[in-house]
């Protein structure tokens, strides 16, 4: 019969080994056999969940280098190319310096998000790193 | 703590935790869902095993929590009756761990219903961490014929865990 809660509380931990080494309760034949699958089940899914977390590192590292590779492909051309010719060497002169000031904006905005994109791919990495490093401990 | 260590430490008390579980509940069935809660919290432990000294004293305790908690849980279902009930919402499970052992309970079921031969490499293989040579040695099988074994296992748990 089930015991209350209050019982359980009662009982002390002796009690408990006590019981736990009375052979007189029967235990279901293959229960070791099942508790092999449920702890084998916990395994596979573990391994599932740290697969699924490397493909998203992966994928959050692939949109940040699609998504600098785009930036710089829109923005270099339109930074190198002026949009005239010019007759006086002045106004040539001052094209030129105002495109370098773009291109070296649009470099170093191109540079943060690829530091950005590279700690976010680093902290998981590590994680995965460590979890690696303790399974080969264990070996 | 290995694999090896934990089988030896923790998996060769299943017996006597079963009969704990079995006085405090009443009942083989609940027992053997409490067993395996437990188990499944070991395993996500195993890092913390280490330091446990007495592991049939850390499992005992463990164990008792989780016979209480089902009680406690069996009780609030017999008293609340369906009018008490709140009305269900959109928002997700608020015990995400619940839906895991769910997933976990099916997997295993899965599991245990394997061709014995698959079942015994799978579990070698991912329980035991054991590598294709350790389990051709236990088991006089080529490690070819572990491989087809253990793609057949693996193929055999999506369809049936698909359903």
């Amino acid at each position: 019969m089930r015991k209350s809660i209050r019982e359980i509380e009662e009982l002390g931990f002796d009690r408990l080994e006590s019981i736990a080494s009375d052979e007189s309760i029967r235990v279901p034949e293959g229960l070791e056999d099942r508790l092999r699958s449920t702890l084998t089940a916990a395994a596979l899914g573990s391994a599932a969940k740290s697969r699924s977390r490397g493909k998203k590192v992966f994928r959050t590292a692939a949109l940040t280098l699609s998504a600098a590779a785009i930036a710089a492909a829109v923005a270099v051309p339109r930074a190198i190319y002026p949009r005239d010719t010019f007759s006086d060497p002045r106004l040539a002169i001052a094209e030129v310096q105002r495109t370098l000031l773009s291109v070296g904006s649009k470099l170093d905005k191109g540079l943060s998000i690829a530091r950005k994109g590279d700690d976010s791919v680093r902290k998981p990495l590590r994680q995965l790193q460590e979890i690696n490093d303790r399974l080969t401990q264990k070996d | 703590m290995t694999a090896e260590t934990f089988n030896k430490e923790y998996l060769a008390l299943g017996a006597q935790l079963f009969r704990v579980a079995a006085s405090l509940l009443g009942n083989e069935d609940d027992a053997e869902d409490a067993l395996q809660d437990l188990y499944i919290r070991l395993w996500r432990r195993t890092e913390v095993l280490d330091s446990v000294r007495n592991p049939l004293a850390y499992s005992i305790t463990l164990l008792r929590n989780i016979c209480i908690d089902r009680i406690r849980i069996a009780g609030r279902m017999r008293t609340e009756g369906i009018d008490d009930c709140p009305a269900p919402d959109a928002s997700p499970l608020p015990d995400k761990d619940l839906e895991d052992r769910e997933k976990i309970r099916q997997v295993s079921a899965a599991i245990a219903a394997l061709p014995e031969d698959q079942r015994r490499v799978l579990e070698m293989k991912v329980l035991d961490g054991m590598s294709y040579k350790e389990i051709s040695a236990a088991t006089g099988k080529s490690c070819v014929n572990l491989r087809v074994l253990l793609s057949k296992a693996r193929a055999n748990l999506r369809k049936k865990t698909r359903r």
